[in-house]
């Protein structure tokens, strides 16, 4: 890990881990109803069971939200996008876990909004059945590892439209 | 009455179940018990007056410790003078180079105020650009008080 990034990194790892505290909380509005309370629509919501968010930013283009509440934890990561390609790159391996996040558990389908690359729902059901540190370990892994994954995948990208431009252009050269 | 069937009556319901609890009521209610002071503008500007003072100095570090984390500003009458001075604090942030001495001299109260601004800090987007800085600070409050002040920062109704 890079020294600037660990201060960032620790940071929302003290902070996620503060926040993972949950309980089972059945809805206040409806009888037998049992929802993540931080993804009741606005209108609906009581501020006393909403905790306050936590913004964590390391400058325009890499930052994280995490929205705690009494039964669940919502947590969106923006990961760094330098220029198009890059846009590109990340929009599609986000949409690509998206599309599977019935098997993923935490993972939200959708980020919370354009702002945000991607975003994770926690809840207490999760953290009955996995160990809440070592959900913890995951997400920060997966930060550390989408930022290395996505500069990869930029430069085979680069690679292969090299090779494609010149394996095409030769065929002009007589 | 003709349109009875329109009749809301859940807004007639007099139980509790309807009258939700929103952030807002907590402020007033906070500001109507005393629990918090809500500043004038001309109080503020005082602050901000005296903050700037210390900015030409360069003198950052005591702008924090005595004027930031003893005056926490909860409530103000005015947000846009609010917001200028939250910028002067984050202008006093980025420029201490010497983190832990500051922090040291500071109790658990008052580094419970602090990080308070370090997390409104880095919410607004028009102070985004120097983040790392700030991340620098709540990363050394965590590693000298533990998590228990994000917990009780999370926790808190007194807000920034």
């Amino acid at each position: 890990m890079s020294q600037s990034l660990k201060p960032y990194l620790s940071t929302v790892e003290a902070s996620l881990e503060a926040c993972i505290n949950l309980a089972n909380f059945p809805s206040q509005e409806v009888e037998r109803h049992n929802r993540p309370e931080v993804e009741v629509e606005v209108a609906r919501q009581s501020a006393e069971l909403l905790y306050q968010p936590i913004h964590i930013v390391r400058n325009e283009f890499e930052k994280v939200l995490i929205e705690p509440s009494v039964n669940s934890l919502r947590m969106s990561i923006k990961i760094k996008q330098s220029d198009e390609i890059e846009k590109i790159l990340v929009h599609k391996f986000t949409n690509f876990l998206e599309q599977r996040s019935d098997s993923f558990a935490i993972l939200r389908r959708k980020p919370i909004s354009d702002e945000y690359s991607i975003s994770f729902l926690i809840t207490n059901k999760h953290t009955e059945t996995m160990k809440s540190k070592e959900l913890v370990k995951f997400i920060i892994e997966f930060m550390e590892e989408v930022d290395k994954e996505i500069s990869e995948m930029k430069l085979f990208l680069n690679a292969r439209a090299r090779f494609v431009a010149e394996q095409y252009l030769t065929e002009f050269i007589y | 009455m003709e349109d009875w069937r329109k009749i809301d009556i859940d807004a007639l319901d007099a139980s509790t179940r309807n009258k939700r609890l929103t952030s807002e009521t907590i402020l007033a209610n906070f500001i109507n018990k005393g629990i918090i002071h809500k500043y004038s503008s001309q109080e503020l500007s005082n602050l901000i007056g005296e903050i700037s003072a210390r900015i030409n100095k360069n003198d950052y570090s005591s702008s924090i410790l005595e004027i930031v984390v003893k005056y926490p500003v909860y409530a103000a009458e005015d947000s846009s003078l609010k917001l200028h001075y939250v910028q002067l604090i984050n202008n006093c942030l980025v420029n201490t180079k010497d983190i832990d001495p500051v922090l040291k001299q500071l109790s658990d109260d008052e580094i419970d105020v602090l990080l308070k601004y370090c997390y409104k800090i880095m919410s607004l987007t028009e102070l985004q650009a120097t983040g790392q800085y700030i991340v620098n600070w709540v990363y050394k409050i965590i590693s000298l008080h533990g998590q228990g002040v994000v917990l009780r920062y999370i926790t808190d109704r007194k807000t920034i």
